[in-house]
């Protein structure tokens, strides 16, 4: 498969994905355009494996944990920050509020958690697949979903479930 | 409660909302192509400086053929007295650059607007490895030793390797003393000033030649 292939088939999930794991578009693109840059310099490598698409992803997730290691956003107020205690509002811009209030949340868990949580609910793939594609133990697979899926519920309310993720 | 149930439903809302496809290609196609087209001048440019060097070698070989005295007096002694002068003029070089190796002031209040401030592990701006970048939601001056602080407290910081930590555990271990300096706007991610909190005492951005934040 040529990369150029590989773009026309495969930039669609990947972009979908990037969104979900950088947590907004601007990073999104930045993360992938990085990535893909990257990739093509091994391409001749890359483009003989039985999937590609699963390194490439990996490649991005690896970015992605490398780069929110090192930078992370705080929202500071001179008070507790009540950002996961968002008012439960329903209106037609639901969407757009269920969007910002998962990104908070999401934003906030150590970035390996993050991938985790997203390979497993948006990707559905299941602790082993993850553990594959990561290069990670199965059991680290689970303690980082288990984890992560904790401080969720931690951060969350009853309302906040029924106004932003139903 | 149960969020699992809600959690793919609403990542796939996330997805939903990313960049457009045809943005990210194009991006990445310019990308490649730059670095195609630089490759390619960059090879150009070392081919036409082989050939004009090979032309120049060639034809000083075809014009002087034969005369080895002139030769032998230009590789021996005059060589030796024209590295005279180079070696001459380097005190210049140096008075001259002296101006901008002097120590910035320490003890100004630089303005420093910017959203984003550097807590650092270890007095060194030379490193990668050992500060972690944070964005704020308000200017970053005023509250960057306090958040600093927060997460060495938080065990997210430590003095050593890796430095910075996936996952907090070690909570309650108390911070080092800090100091805000300024990093200047060719160091800082933002391309601005920006506030850089280090481990150490009164005189360690001096030592840093960074100024000192006051504000």
């Amino acid at each position: 498969m040529t990369f150029d292939e590989f773009l026309d088939t495969q930039l669609g999930s990947l972009t979908r994905y990037s969104r979900v794991l950088s947590g907004d578009r601007q990073s999104a693109h930045d993360l992938l355009a990085d990535t893909l840059v990257a990739a093509s310099k091994r391409w001749d490598k890359i483009g003989q494996l039985e999937l590609p698409l699963a390194y490439v992803r990996r490649m991005l997730t690896n970015r992605h944990i490398d780069l929110t290691r090192r930078r992370r956003t705080i929202r500071w107020a001179h008070k507790p920050p009540a950002d996961h205690q968002l008012p439960a509002v329903l209106d037609d811009t639901n969407a757009v509020h269920q969007r910002g209030f998962l990104d908070g949340l999401l934003r906030d868990l150590p970035a390996p958690q993050r991938a985790a949580l997203v390979y497993r609910f948006y990707l559905g793939l299941s602790d082993e697949e993850i553990a594959k594609e990561l290069g990670m133990k199965v059991g680290s697979v689970r303690s980082a979903i288990s984890r992560g899926l904790a401080t969720l519920r931690t951060r969350t309310t009853a309302q906040d479930i029924r106004t932003y993720l139903q | 409660m149960n969020i699992d149930n809600e959690l793919s439903d609403a990542m796939h809302n996330l997805a939903s909302d990313s960049p457009a496809e045809a943005e990210v290609a194009a991006t990445v196609r310019a990308r490649i192509n730059r670095r195609h087209t630089f490759r390619r001048t960059a090879l150009a440019t070392v081919a036409a400086v082989a050939a004009v060097a090979a032309i120049v070698t060639t034809a000083s070989l075809l014009r002087s053929p034969a005369q080895p005295d002139q030769i032998q007096a230009a590789s021996t002694p005059e060589i030796l007295s024209s590295s005279a002068p180079v070696s001459v003029s380097a005190p210049p070089i140096q008075a001259s650059s002296a101006p901008v190796t002097t120590p910035p002031t320490t003890t100004g209040n630089p303005a420093v607007t910017g959203t984003s401030a550097r807590c650092y592990t270890t007095a060194d701006i030379g490193r990668t490895d050992n500060h972690l970048a944070i964005s704020f939601d308000v200017p970053a001056g005023p509250v960057a030793l306090e958040i600093c602080q927060q997460q060495w407290e938080e065990g997210t910081l430590s003095s050593t390797a890796p430095f910075i930590a996936d996952s907090p555990a070690a909570s309650g271990q108390s911070a080092p003393n800090l100091v805000a300096c300024v990093l200047p706007a060719d160091i800082s991610d933002e391309g601005t000033e920006e506030v850089a909190v280090f481990p150490g005492s009164d005189d360690t951005c001096a030592q840093l030649n960074l100024p000192r934040y006051t504000g």
